[in-house]
């Protein structure tokens, strides 16, 4: 009898190297495959600050596959990570907004790119560390939830996932706490449970800013701070620093606490003003994703997460035709920064305590 | 699919590695066996003696193989390898800070980074592309030597389109015309793969070539360095220290991986033409198998003719198109066949090789090399499968 075949996306981490052991355990047919995906030494970077792709992380992650016996390779994916997403984080950030890779990442890359190759070797599935969970709805089709470790749930970089690409992907540690994750890895005597998380962009060491400014080539350009009034303030050093909500002092002081408003790349101009004077009432989203394939045909409301590790706020979403949304705050309100992703949770939870994601997309500058 | 160990699987992957022979098995078994008995070749007492005599039959063994003359006058001296032994090369024979070297795109690594190491220091580089069938053009090379060159580096045959490259016309030209400079060749594939001898080089006015024991079937850890015997001009070492080698190359000699280049040398020099002949053989037949299997499938290795071996006799470099080489070798190794997109790289990152993309090749290109033990059996095999593999490939690849 032919086992299920899954190839697992391996970092070296923690999770990712539990969700491959998992599904060894389990009995299927297992290949480990790390994606290489940004080589420092190729980009004028020093490969010791590297914080991606290092080769000491691929052999923590061969160490585990030669533990379980299953076979592990390096897939090259530098060319279409630059293209889908080092290009448009960088052109994002030229352009005003403070962008979310990871999502691109897993929308064009992981659960696109790999998924086709694993397809091309014959592989049924793909896994990945990721904490979140697919479940099968009372219709049959799938739903994307939250994780059961709700302080490490990833699924807000998973909103972008179709209905094809959640049939063929696993995440095993998902139901899981992380505290047991690491315990299950303790167990089997493998080192890589205690080694620490990674938090940031993989691909960036240092600030964002300093990433944008080494891959354009661009020299820092000074332009105007203004208050809402057009009034000059200060001046800046490159509108790729700042991001909309930011909390921003200027040279001389202020009454009260200034934030970022606005930036206009046309203008190179960074606006800043009160908090009240940041405050809206609804935004724009495009480039939207609903994961059951379509969209709803009148205004729902959902629990909006505008970004990583935010608790959510109450929204009303009216879908237009064009594809974007209009979201509009139902209760309290929080800072929109264009560029980063906004996600569609259910209001309430399911049976089992998780949240579901039904899409999302990413914040514009409109209203 | 099963788990599959190493030694299940059907080899095509001699060119970044031969199987053990079994003279060089039996020669390292040996050798541990005498331990007591044979100790630091540099040594006075008796075990260094036994030490030096092994060291030395050795190097008459594997010198015998390379030249194909068992009186051969040239100078043969041990390292630790290919890569130690191309390093020591390209740096051997400049005597000043600057100059011009005339070197191929095609060159493996360990020829490639020392030069670009001395552009990086003054020294200028022209390095000369290969043309479609994956050879240099020799009027082109002759023709890029200046008067100020001072190093000339070509390969006699490339590891991974297995292209066997004009060095001895260019060698020829070059001195006829008046060159000299140096001219070194790294002759790691040559060595039974094909009949080509260092003497024929040397005749022709190279220098010095380079070469690997365990390309040829013997331990990893010994490479060798050898000059021709009418070389005129001053060898400055690499490595510096004990004065080992004649001061050629100090550092204790690794008698294990030397003992078993000598023995696959004393087994291998009396049969080398006939050897050559079944790898050409079953070469040829694996392409006829592949190409009469399977659509749309590009040989990137020359064609040999009736007058002209233009390749290694064990090299098959594909061009696969709706098959990703990377991906290619994984499925392969998954169904059991092991090969390899070209040089094989310490990280298992299989990028695009220099060779490729100097020759503008896609990345749909697979090398299979045939290990010194294959067999028709494991020819049809390997073709059963690698067909069986891209038809997969192609067909799940172009889904969406």
């Amino acid at each position: 009898m032919s086992k299920e075949t899954v190839v697992v996306a391996m970092s070296g981490g923690v999770d990712s190297s539990a969700a491959a052991c998992l599904l060894a355990d389990a009995g299927y047919s297992v290949v480990g495959v790390a994606m290489q995906v940004w080589d420092y030494r190729n980009h004028g970077g020093n490969s010791k600050r590297a914080t991606c792709c290092a080769p000491a992380d691929f052999d923590d992650a061969r160490t585990v596959a030669d533990s379980r016996g299953f076979p592990f390779y390096v897939f090259d994916f530098e060319e279409s990570f630059e293209e889908a997403v080092i290009n448009p984080f960088v052109e994002s950030y030229l352009k005003g907004f403070t962008p979310n890779p990871c999502v691109e990442c897993n929308r064009k890359v992981k659960f696109k790119e790999l998924r086709r190759r694993a397809a091309s070797l014959g592989f049924q599935k793909v896994a990945t560390g990721h904490y979140a969970q697919i479940k099968e709805l009372p219709d049959g089709t799938l739903g994307l939830f939250t994780s059961t470790d709700r302080r490490k749930d990833q699924s807000y970089f998973l909103y972008a996932m179709t209905q094809s690409e959640l049939r063929e992907t696993l995440f095993p540690v998902g139901a899981m706490v992380k505290d047991d994750v690491r315990g299950y890895l303790a167990e089997s005597g493998l080192g890589v449970a205690s080694k620490p998380e990674s938090q940031d962009i993989c691909f960036v060491s240092g600030t964002a800013a300093e990433f944008v400014e080494r891959k354009s080539g661009i020299k820092p350009s000074p332009g105007s701070i203004t208050s809402a009034q057009g009034e000059i303030l200060g001046e800046h050093e490159g509108i790729h620093r700042f991001t909309v909500g930011q909390r921003k002092g200027i040279k001389g002081g202020s009454p009260h606490p200034l934030y970022v408003l606005d930036i206009d790349a046309e203008t190179n101009t960074v606006t800043v003003g009160s908090e009240e004077e940041l405050e809206r009432q609804q935004f724009t989203v495009f480039d939207i994703n609903w994961i059951s394939g379509t969209a709803p045909t009148a205004p729902v409301r959902s629990l909006v997460k505008l970004r990583y590790r935010h608790p959510g706020v109450l929204c009303e979403i009216t879908p237009k035709a064009d594809g974007t949304a209009s979201l509009r705050f139902v209760e309290g309100w929080t800072p929109v920064s264009p560029g980063q992703a906004a996600v569609f949770y259910s209001t309430e939870p399911d049976t089992s305590g998780d949240y579901q994601v039904f899409g999302g997309g990413t914040i514009g500058k409109g209203s | 699919m099963g788990p599959l160990t190493a030694s299940d699987a059907i080899y095509l992957d001699a060119n970044a590695t031969s199987s053990l022979r079994p003279e060089a098995r039996s020669a390292v078994l040996a050798l541990l066996e005498k331990d007591s008995e044979i100790k630091n070749p540099s040594s006075v007492h008796r075990g260094g003696r036994a030490a030096r005599k092994l060291l030395n039959d050795s190097r008459a063994q594997v010198l015998a193989l390379l030249t194909g003359d068992p009186n051969s006058k040239a100078k043969l001296f041990f390292t630790s390898g290919g890569t130690e032994s191309c390093n020591t090369l390209v740096h051997a024979f400049l005597g000043g800070d600057t100059g011009h070297i005339v070197t191929s795109a095609i060159e493996h690594s360990a020829v490639l980074k020392p030069i670009a190491l001395l552009e990086s220091r003054g020294y200028s580089v022209t390095r000369i592309l290969p043309q479609r069938d994956g050879r240099v053009s020799g009027d082109e090379f002759v023709s890029a030597v200046r008067k100020d060159t001072v190093l000339v580096a070509l390969m006699t045959a490339n590891n991974e389109t297995g292209a066997i490259q004009p060095i001895i016309e260019i060698a020829t030209l070059l001195r006829k015309g008046g060159y000299s400079g140096a001219i070194i060749s790294d002759f790691t594939q040559a060595v039974w793969k094909t009949t080509i001898t260092a003497e024929e080089l040397f005749r022709a006015g190279v220098d010095a070539i380079c070469a690997t024991g365990h390309k040829v079937g013997a331990l990893k850890g010994a490479g060798v360095i050898v000059l021709s015997d009418s070389i005129c001009r001053e060898f400055q070492p690499l490595l510096l220290g004990g004065s080992q080698e004649e001061s050629f190359r100090s550092g204790t000699e690794n008698l294990l991986a030397i003992a078993s280049f000598g023995a696959v040398g004393a087994a291998l020099a009396p049969r080398l033409q006939e050897e050559v002949s079944r790898m050409r053989e079953l070469r040829e037949l694996l392409w006829s198998s592949l190409k009469d299997q399977l659509p749309n499938l590009h040989r990137i290795t020359p064609m040999d003719t009736e007058t002209e071996i233009r390749s290694l006799s064990n090299t098959l470099h594909l061009e696969v198109p709706g098959c990703r080489g990377d991906d290619l070798v994984v499925a392969l190794d998954l169904s059991g066949v092991a090969c390899s997109t070209g040089s094989a790289c310490h990280s298992g990152k299989q990028g695009a090789s220099p060779v490729m993309q100097a020759m503008g090749l896609s990345r749909d290109v697979v090398r299979l090399s045939l290990d010194w033990n294959a067999t028709e059996e494991i020819v049809r095999r390997g073709a059963e499968v690698f067909t069986r593999v891209v038809t997969v490939m192609r067909e799940k690849g172009s889904r969406e």
